[in-house]
């Protein structure tokens, strides 16, 4: 009888402890990502997608807020490209991330960026790179030029890297947005999900 | 959700022989996990659970009584040599009852490695190896242990705060000394409530097949552990 009380109230502070936190401490802004159907997303994004759907493999589709903001993405395996493409609510195309090998940039960017990653941090490791294009005047546009027969090594674009690190006696991970030519342009920090299910 | 019904169900369709065989023990394990950061690449882990029997098999058929078998604690030390690969050292104990002497029924050394194999999409795969020194009263027993596991969250391709994920661990064990030895399976399907980067709560259901062989003895556990870690904020920061 005693091991039966002891067991419930052990349950029932074990579920009710966190939900009273999360709702007492959590003024920050929460990210929230889902994934949807294509008849979710916006017309207009689905529209301009009409035709690269028809020559794609394993299509995702997401929605994204952040409380005020909302972007939706589709990702795409698109004539053996994988793409990242991402668009505001009214369906307009925001950018387009591909996902390359590091060895794939143009010679001067991969100095550049080396240069710049062995200068920054004690040790680094690269784990994921995209290319990421921007629209220039308009979606269409773009997916055309990136539709063209010109070799992929030839379209421009920005350079998404994820990089672990090793900072002073830190270990992190981060974003880092490098331009065409190699140089930082913005760094964000990757916080990990812990580990402590796994380890303990 | 269908792949967790589906596990669930291989787990109940495996154990099935095992149950009718030589009846199963049934189990319960509450308890609560704390991580602290400390200073550079070093943090801290303590956890406490406390175990509870309800079904025994016994000649004749089953006994049924809610017994409070001990609290296990087990402290960590570990640090972070690279990226998800942890090494930790640790401590750990069994108190059965706090009213009989010795205090405790066992003591632990624990030596451990962990590394995350893959991770991309919000799904991951990590594993752990851990070697332990068991000491209960004058016995001494080692027991090698490595497990693999996966975890998923169950919308998307990101954990949020707020959202549920899924995850399925196996480990094998082998405890042996000069006198004796013995393997062990355990198979783990659980559910995971992630609140935010320091609080979640995991419940789920373990398999265990001890003494593997022609005594093996099965054992069901209802696992319900609450992660507190204070490691850091799970949000992007622009720098």
């Amino acid at each position: 009888m005693i091991a039966k009380r002891h067991l419930l109230i052990c349950y029932i502070a074990g579920i009710l402890f966190p939900a009273i936190n999360t709702h007492a401490q959590n003024p920050l802004k929460q990210e929230i990502e889902e994934r949807i159907r294509l008849e979710e997303m916006p017309e207009e994004a689905a529209n301009l997608l009409a035709d690269w759907l028809q020559d794609s493999k394993k299509i995702r589709f997401y929605h994204e807020t952040d409380g005020d903001q909302q972007t939706y993405e589709a990702k795409l395996t698109y004539l053996g490209r994988r793409f990242s493409l991402e668009f505001n609510t009214k369906g307009v195309l925001l950018d387009i991330e591909e996902l390359i090998n590091f060895k794939e940039l143009p010679s001067t960017a991969k100095e550049s960026i080396t240069t710049t990653l062995v200068q920054s941090y004690d040790k680094y490791k690269i784990r994921r790179v995209q290319r990421q294009f921007l629209p220039q005047s308009t979606g269409k546009a773009l997916l055309n030029t990136l539709q063209s027969p010109s070799p992929p090594s030839e379209q421009k674009g920005n350079y998404e890297l994820e990089v672990d690190v090793k900072e002073g006696s830190q270990m992190r991970s981060y974003e880092i947005l490098f331009n065409t030519e190699g140089k930082m342009e913005q760094r964000r920090l990757i916080v990990r999900r812990s580990l402590d299910n796994f380890l303990y | 959700m269908h792949f967790l019904f589906t596990f669930f169900l291989l787990l109940f369709f495996f154990t099935k022989d095992g149950w009718a065989q030589k009846g199963i023990t049934l189990q319960a394990e509450p308890g609560l996990s704390f991580t602290q950061k400390f200073q550079g690449r070093w943090s801290f882990n303590g956890k406490s659970t406390m175990r509870y029997t309800f079904l025994t098999p016994e000649e004749g058929g089953i006994k049924k009584e809610a017994t409070f078998n001990f609290n296990e604690t087990l402290l960590f030390a570990t640090y972070e040599f690279w990226n998800n690969v942890k090494v930790s050292g640790g401590y750990g104990f069994r108190i059965a009852t706090l009213s009989e002497s010795p205090l405790f029924s066992e003591h632990r050394i624990m030596q451990q490695l962990g590394a995350v194999l893959y991770a991309r999409g919000g799904k991951r795969i990590a594993n752990r190896l851990r070697l332990e020194q068991r000491i209960e009263g004058s016995d001494y027993i080692n027991r090698w242990r490595y497990r693999i596991g996966f975890d998923s969250p169950l919308d998307g391709q990101r954990l949020d705060p707020g959202e549920m994920y899924i995850i399925l661990t196996n480990e094998f064990l082998w405890s042996f000394n000069r006198f004796e030895q013995n393997g062990e399976n355990r198979l783990y399907a659980g559910v995971g409530w992630f609140f935010n980067s320091q609080y979640k709560l995991e419940t789920g259901l373990q398999y265990r097949a001890s003494d593997i062989g022609p005594d093996m003895a099965n054992t069901i556990w209802l696992t319900t552990l609450l992660y507190i870690n204070r490691m850091q904020p799970q949000k992007k920061e622009v720098r």
